[in-house]
């Protein structure tokens, strides 16, 4: 199989969306002209024209409820934002009219909706850096997509464009570049809410997300060296959540360690852990450990970044902790 | 966070133990496995000992205290753990060092009933596998933060062969009291009852009387075999007769009238005292669903052997349907365990305080008994009777426990002509004559009857005249055997019999007459045979004459 990075496979994975179904659209700040902040949709406006894709204005709230009416009024937007961070001024339309409105009209609209969000921390401070998924996983309504790899890139975004509701798809900055194989076809699809176990073992569970898939899989790598057989789990998306995945691995190994790259307070790793309490609590025989960026604002400092966002050190760590 | 060593359960019934004595002083360095202190049950004496090499920090049971099971002696501090400031202990010390007061005997405030246990710190996943596999989580020393027991823990455990970290103890019951015996394990889990019942209160309270019964009461039992042949005979014509009686009821009426011929084993012992009571009630055991009971026929001295047998057999009818009322199951004087419908010979009993006795009563069956020098083959039981030393000495007992032997023997008191086969004919051609003084008086004893022959005195009948009774009532049984035989109705029938006044007996005159309608051939025919049929007129030497005259009425 060939071989394409995570960016290639996101820019893949909507040509074919568009070539596909007509009513797709893309559109965001410097989309078109520029070909993205990161230079994944370049080419698109040739490609595709610019009925379809197009430029706007600075201002998330006025493009993202753009996106919505578009949505609720027949089309397949696919709505940029320069970074994940902007889902913030983005709110009201994102958690208030996307998540709700197919809720608060009894059915009688869809919202099919794709927001790309750029997330992750990679020198670019407090405002630019975060991986707000936990935040949205809090609002009803909202699919939440986070791949990992090239080939989920793919088809989970191609899965995003298909589904008649609104979805966050955080793609990780720092992940652009990872390449991974890739299936070819227009047919190839991730189904959301289903997990990938990326490693099979017995000693501990390690759910891992977005760009802490790979720390986590270098961490496991070292500690099979050691004789600790780490079951690695990739949620791939946060709502809809597989919380099966995780209880079946934790009936399995009895410990868990959740890597994530956002806050640990009300984190994904929380949730996992309550709903542990309440489905699996007599199958845990360790307190459930979390690896998450400390309640601060991301630091600008790289330094000091470097210090707050898990790593693979810090992942191995905690797993030793456990397995001690 | 040190261990807590806990009171170690050495058995089903244990729910408590003493500590006997400490052999570390707070502070003082253990080594793994070696005894920190004896605890002491009511069968054993334990030595209890550290799960692992450390230091003990605290001795929270005083020596003398008695500490519920599962409830915490002391605490070890493992080797590199930091210290760990105590809790203030608990009064208890103060109390064992006033001397003005007495020293506990219940438990230390974490030790309070009902069957405290320290709190065990395990994850909960260790709970589950403990559990499944009928592992006590106490008995393991944890090894996660705080030393929380673990799954890895549990299974090291179970793998171990369930050797326990934190006591050593005897299988308590081969231990005796002052052998103080470390040894290796305690019993396998496999002796965790696979279900328990519990006792129904009237059962309970059995329960209690018994033990109660035999921890107080000195014990004495006396054992008796039985000749059944006579009293299943008289059952057996009872029954032909339309008269049905168990076995039991017999044993019972038996029982009740060797009672009253010995009134001072229908009694109990109190404080010193004998109470001998005059009424007789006399609990019956019976087996029903909920086990064997007993209920209680009241005042069982004033019924005979039917109304007897009506009783238990609506006591028993109302003991298998669950209805027997509290009344019931009261008062008894007397009890009779009758085991002998299930195949029991013997057995020795154990009394319900406060009656002075109870009766076992055995199966019957075939023995080969010494009769009259022969060996024969007869019916026979065993009864053992269990008395209250305090109450009754031995040869009181004897005369109830032989009295008993002697009616069921005897089995006259059931009422029924004992021609009833041919075990019966012999014993009663039994007599013993004795004579009495050096009158001319003598004294035939027979089946428990007797009356004296006064010989030649002219006051009374002397042995021919007693002879020519014999005759007489005998040809008279013999006419009216024959008369039946022959369909004959008879009426009134007398005989006169006289023989010569003086020396041996020469001729003898028999008159009998008979009111029949009979004509006077069928009647002289009838005489005839019954002449024949008379066994002590064939016993009449040939050369003595016996004229037979036969008139009506």
């Amino acid at each position: 199989m060939r071989t394409i990075s995570y960016a290639q496979a996101i820019k893949e994975a909507i040509e074919e969306e568009m070539r596909r179904d007509p009513t797709v659209i893309l559109y965001g700040e410097d989309v078109a002209n520029f070909g993205g902040i990161f230079r994944i949709t370049s080419g698109l406006k040739e490609q595709f024209g610019e009925q379809r894709v197009f430029d706007t204005p600075i201002s998330e709230n006025a493009f993202v409820g753009a996106g919505v009416g578009a949505a609720l009024t027949g089309l397949r937007p696919i709505v940029e934002l320069q970074f994940a961070d902007f889902l913030f001024t983005a709110g009201d339309e994102i958690v208030l009219k996307a998540g709700m409105w197919r809720y608060g009209h009894g059915g009688a609209y869809q919202v099919p909706l794709v927001v790309r969000c750029p997330s992750g921390a990679a020198g670019v401070g407090p405002e630019h850096g975060q991986c707000p998924e936990s935040f949205f996983m809090h609002a009803p309504g909202l699919r939440i997509v986070c791949p990992a790899t090239a080939a989920d890139a793919k088809g989970l975004l191609k899965s995003a464009i298909r589904d008649n509701n609104p979805v966050l798809y955080f793609e990780h900055k720092l992940l652009y570049a990872t390449k991974g194989e890739v299936p070819e076809g227009a047919d190839y699809l991730v189904p959301l809410g289903k997990a990938s176990v990326r490693r099979q073992g017995d000693a501990l569970t390690l759910v891992a997300i977005s760009a802490m898939v790979p720390k986590a899989m270098a961490a496991a790598e070292r500690l099979a060296s050691e004789g600790h057989h780490i079951e690695v789990i990739d949620p791939r998306s946060l709502n809809p959540f597989d919380r099966p995945a995780i209880i079946e691995s934790v009936k399995k190994t009895g410990k868990i360690v959740v890597a994530e790259e956002s806050y640990k307070t009300l984190g994904v790793g929380a949730e996992i852990g309550a709903m542990l309490m309440e489905q699996a609590l007599e199958y845990l025989d360790r307190p459930l450990k979390r690896v998450a960026i400390p309640d601060v604002p991301i630091p600008t400092s790289p330094v000091l970044e470097k210090f707050v966002i898990p790593s693979e050190e810090s992942i191995y760590a905690a797993c030793r902790e456990l397995l001690n | 966070m040190p261990f807590v060593i806990q009171m170690p359960k050495l058995g089903h019934t244990m729910t408590e133990g003493t500590v006997l004595k400490w052999h570390k002083h707070e502070g003082e360095a253990v080594r793994e496995g070696e005894s920190i202190l004896t605890v002491e049950t009511d069968k054993a004496e334990v030595e209890v000992e550290s799960p692992t090499a450390g230091m003990l920090a605290r001795r929270i049971a005083d020596e003398g205290e008695v500490v519920a099971v599962g409830g915490p002696l002391g605490e070890i501090q493992r080797d590199g753990e930091s210290a760990v400031v105590s809790a203030p202990r608990a009064t208890t010390a103060t109390a064992s060092n006033d001397a003005a007061v007495p020293r506990r005997t219940a438990t230390s405030p974490l030790a309070s009933a009902p069957a405290p246990r320290a709190r065990v710190l395990a994850s909960p996943r260790a709970k589950r596998l403990a559990a499944e596999r009928g592992v006590d989580l106490a008995r393991i020393a944890g090894s996660g933060d705080g030393g929380m027991v673990t799954e890895d823990d549990v299974r090291a455990f179970a793998a171990s062969g369930e050797r326990p970290h934190a006591v050593s103890a005897a299988a308590a019951t081969t231990t005796m009291p002052g052998a103080s015996a470390p040894v290796a394990s305690l019993p396998p889990s496999d002796a965790v009852p696979a279900h328990r019942e519990k006792l129904t209160r009237i059962q309970q309270a059995g329960a209690r009387n018994l033990a109660k019964s035999w921890s107080e009461v000195p014990h004495f039992v006396q054992m008796v075999r039985v000749d059944m042949s006579r009293a299943l005979d008289a059952r057996r014509s009872l029954s032909a007769a339309g008269t049905r009686v168990s076995v039991t009821d017999i044993i019972l009426m038996a029982t009740v009238l060797a009672l009253k011929e010995n009134p001072r084993i229908n009694a109990s012992y109190s404080d010193g005292e004998l109470l001998i009571y005059d009424r007789i009630n006399l609990g019956v055991a019976v087996d029903t669903p909920d086990g064997l009971l007993v209920p209680v026929v009241h005042h069982a001295d004033a019924l005979d052997l039917a109304s007897l047998s009506a009783r238990l057999a609506a006591l028993a009818e109302r003991a298998r349907n669950r209805q027997l009322k509290p009344t019931d199951l009261e008062l008894a004087t007397f009890t009779v365990s009758n085991l002998g419908a299930y195949g029991v010979e013997n057995g020795t009993p154990v009394i319900f305080a406060p009656q002075a006795a109870l009766m076992f009563v055995g199966s019957i069956h075939d023995e080969v008994l010494a009769v009259e020098g022969r060996a024969e083959v007869r019916p026979a039981m065993q009864i053992a009777i269990a008395y209250d030393h305090r109450a009754i000495d031995g040869a009181i007992a004897s005369r109830f426990t032989t009295k008993v032997e002697a009616i069921l023997e005897a089995a006259d008191f059931l009422g029924v002509a004992t021609a009833a086969g041919a075990v019966a004919y012999q014993r009663h051609r039994d007599v013993t004559i004795d004579a009495v003084g050096d009158t001319m008086r003598t004294q035939v004893n027979y089946l428990g009857r007797q009356w004296s022959l006064d010989g030649e005195d002219a006051v009374g009948p002397d042995p021919v005249s007693s002879f020519l009774g014999a005759l007489g009532s005998c040809l008279l049984m013999s006419l009216r055997v024959a008369a039946r035989a022959r369909k004959i109705e008879v009426g009134r029938a007398s005989v006169h019999a006289v023989a010569n006044a003086k020396g041996h007996v020469k001729e003898i005159k028999v008159e009998l007459k008979v009111e029949t309608p009979a004509d006077d051939e069928r009647l002289h025919r009838l005489v005839e045979v019954a002449e024949r049929g008379c066994h002590v007129r064939n016993l009449v030497r040939e050369d003595v004459k016996v004229a037979l005259e036969v008139s009506r009425f």
